[in-house]
């Protein structure tokens, strides 16, 4: 209860003109730029964050978690209207999203997607009000070994369960672990794959890899087959006709709240983040929803647990970052950057020490959430007129989008060959059955997987005792095992029922 | 065609599985080498490819034909790479978009150059003037 007192103290801080106006504009930008392909939550924060260096600190960390909000807000839109994710944790959103743009049903995609990030995202900042320096705590008890069999149950689950036969999803999961192992060896330091390019030294960028797989390769289906892309220049959208039905409300809510609930301790741990909480939660809401064979052919249930829980991982990276001074994500250690610069030491007696700032900065995500859904409804008629535009304009815009978001990315060229060649080999992937996700996922969680497999081989002097040793590392193989076996299983026992 | 991706994929997997083994190690003091995750996942991805493999060839699956229009897109990308050295990376999006809308859509030369135009002024608007992205200008903007 102490706490939601400090809280409305933090309310008479963020309800301050000047404040709520940092919120006003830290989410509307964090929203367009958190759209643009290439540039991402960790970008957007970058670039922004200049912008914040003549305000007071909180002021200052209140438009940039608004901005941070917006992004995570934003990824969605170009994820669901042009196939294009604007981040990695958008991913899984293109999956069910643009599959319903183009049933022409953008707008409740979008509603969906906007609902969804509201209801996870307060779900993320209530939990962080009441227990953000305990669940700091408890994050600080997934050791490597932990993460390993974490990451070990993300990818399974996803390999596992994408694609009609398995085999489709394991085989894309390990091609992008293979080219994730491209570049320097996080753990000895040493080259691999390079071939002697300097440009490969630091490996390949996801960014380019994730607009080439589906913005470019897209394009490129764009030519091959015109008529699957009439949905373009197709009828008029307003807010009122993208409003949800109750019956789709019923749909959007307990998978957002769920993944709401998951998506936030993802968050908490530290080196996890939004992309994980988003794949993770994607794949428990196929497994448990009652729609989940339907995912990724068009259904609100799927924006929703993808959208849910990127929400609620961002603001569950608040926990570590201002209990513990440990920043959960890349963007968080940005927003470490902006809280140092200030001269605030993040840590367990910032609450105390700093108390204005803390619960200002809590109390202003409660507005923010609410300013960002506001702004993102708003523009959803404006958005969807891109939809109006012809394929075969949208093409060329799509592919400049695609060389602009790719190059922004690093500022640099190379990452456009990057991008053309990922396009290309996704259309073969894509032509031959292989779903992308597993691949992009894979990509992102390799370089985590092998340092935390390094120092918990190290940290056990070489045994891997270490894995079946640690209750909640034993707990998550004992679910990956069971998630690999219970299909193989129920095939053997019943396999007309397995069939279905 | 229709193999091609289990081919590449057990190719790609055998030469990973070698190169982790021969050239980085799987092993070093009490934890893993450079070449333990290239051999886990090139065994795995060989391993899955050889039974997909076997799979599709004793269900006789066919891919569909490979569609040649797939390569026009491929072509205007490489022909922006190379515009981007003479007329700058957004020069060279604006001068193929221009080309692709006026023949490979059959749009108005009007039409065509008042898209180009909207797409040049918002991307260059956003990246390079609100983000700062500094876009490489080409042997003309060096000139200018």
């Amino acid at each position: 209860m102490e706490n939601f007192a400090f809280l409305f103290q933090g309310f008479s801080v963020a309800l301050l003109p000047a404040n709520i106006l940092a919120a006003l504009a830290g989410a509307f930008m964090g929203i367009v730029v958190g759209a643009m392909p290439g540039i991402g939550s960790l970008a957007g924060c970058s670039l922004l964050l200049p912008l914040t260096f003549h305000m007071n600190p909180t002021t200052g960390i209140i438009m940039l978690a608004g901005i941070y909000y917006g992004n995570m807000y934003g990824g969605a839109f170009s994820a669901i209207l042009l196939n294009i994710p604007g981040d990695a944790p958008a991913v899984m959103t293109a999956l069910d999203g643009y599959a319903m743009t183009k049933k022409g049903k953008a707008g409740k995609a979008l509603f969906a997607a906007n609902f969804a990030s509201f209801l996870g995202g307060t779900i993320g900042i209530i939990i962080l009000t009441v227990l953000a320096p305990t669940l700091a705590k408890v994050g600080l008890k997934f050791g490597p070994a932990e993460m390993v069999s974490l990451l070990l149950l993300a990818f399974c689950s996803i390999g596992w369960m994408m694609g009609e036969d398995p085999k489709y999803g394991l085989i894309s999961t390990f091609l992008g672990a293979m080219l994730a192992l491209v570049g320097m060896d996080p753990v000895n330091g040493q080259l691999r794959f390079t071939g002697g390019n300097v440009n490969l030294y630091s490996g390949l960028t996801f960014i380019p890899i994730v607009i080439g797989m589906f913005g470019f390769s897209q394009v490129i289906e764009m030519m091959t087959n015109r008529a699957e892309f009439n949905f373009l220049g197709g009828e008029k959208l307003t807010i009122k006709g993208s409003l949800l039905t109750k019956e789709e409300i019923k749909g959007v809510a307990p998978n957002a709240v769920r993944s709401g609930l998951l998506g936030c301790f993802i968050g908490i741990l530290p080196g996890a983040g939004a992309t994980i909480a988003s794949f993770l939660c994607y794949m428990t809401g196929k497994k448990v929803s009652k729609r989940g064979k339907d995912f990724g052919t068009g259904v609100v249930q799927g924006i929703a647990c993808s959208e849910g829980a990127n929400n609620a991982a961002a603001a569950g990276a608040f926990a570590p970052l201002l209990s513990l001074g440990l920043p959960g994500s890349g963007t968080a250690a940005v927003l470490l950057g902006g809280l140092m610069m200030w001269g605030l030491q993040p840590g367990p007696r910032l609450f105390t020490e700093q108390a204005d700032f803390c619960w200002g900065l809590l109390a202003s995500m409660y507005i923010g959430n609410v300013i960002c859904i506001i702004i993102a409804i708003a523009v959803i008629p404006f958005l969807t007129k891109i939809l109006k535009v012809p394929a075969g304009i949208m093409a060329p815009i799509i592919m400049t989008l695609c060389v602009v978001g790719a190059y922004a990315a690093n500022n640099n060229i190379f990452d456009v060959y990057v991008m053309i060649i990922a396009g290309f080999v996704a259309y073969f992937l894509n032509k031959s059955k292989y779903p992308i996700a597993p691949l992009l996922l894979a990509f992102v969680l390799t370089s985590t997987l092998e340092t935390a497999l390094s120092q918990a081989f190290k940290i056990n002097g070489g045994s891997p005792s270490i894995f079946f040793t640690k209750p909640i590392s034993l707990g998550l193989l004992i679910a990956m095992l069971l998630l690999i076996l219970v299909p193989v299983i129920a095939k053997k026992v019943n396999p007309k029922k397995a069939a279905e | 065609m229709t193999y091609i991706v289990e081919i590449v994929s057990i190719i790609a997997g055998i030469a990973y599985m070698l190169t982790g083994i021969l050239r980085y190690g799987i092993w070093k003091g009490i934890s893993i080498g450079g070449g333990f995750m290239p051999l886990l996942c090139g065994g795995l991805v060989t391993l899955f490819s050889v039974l997909m493999l076997i799979s599709k060839i004793k269900k006789g699956e066919k891919a569909e034909k490979f569609d040649k229009k797939a390569l026009i897109p491929v072509g205007a990308m490489i022909a922006i790479l190379l515009c981007n050295y003479l007329v700058s990376l957004l020069g060279a999006c604006i001068v193929v978009a221009f080309l692709w809308l006026k023949f490979i859509e059959k749009y108005s030369v009007r039409k065509s150059l008042l898209v180009s135009v909207i797409m040049f002024a918002a991307v260059y608007g956003i990246f390079r003037l609100w983000l700062n992205v500094p876009f490489p200008e080409g042997l003309l903007g060096e000139l200018l």
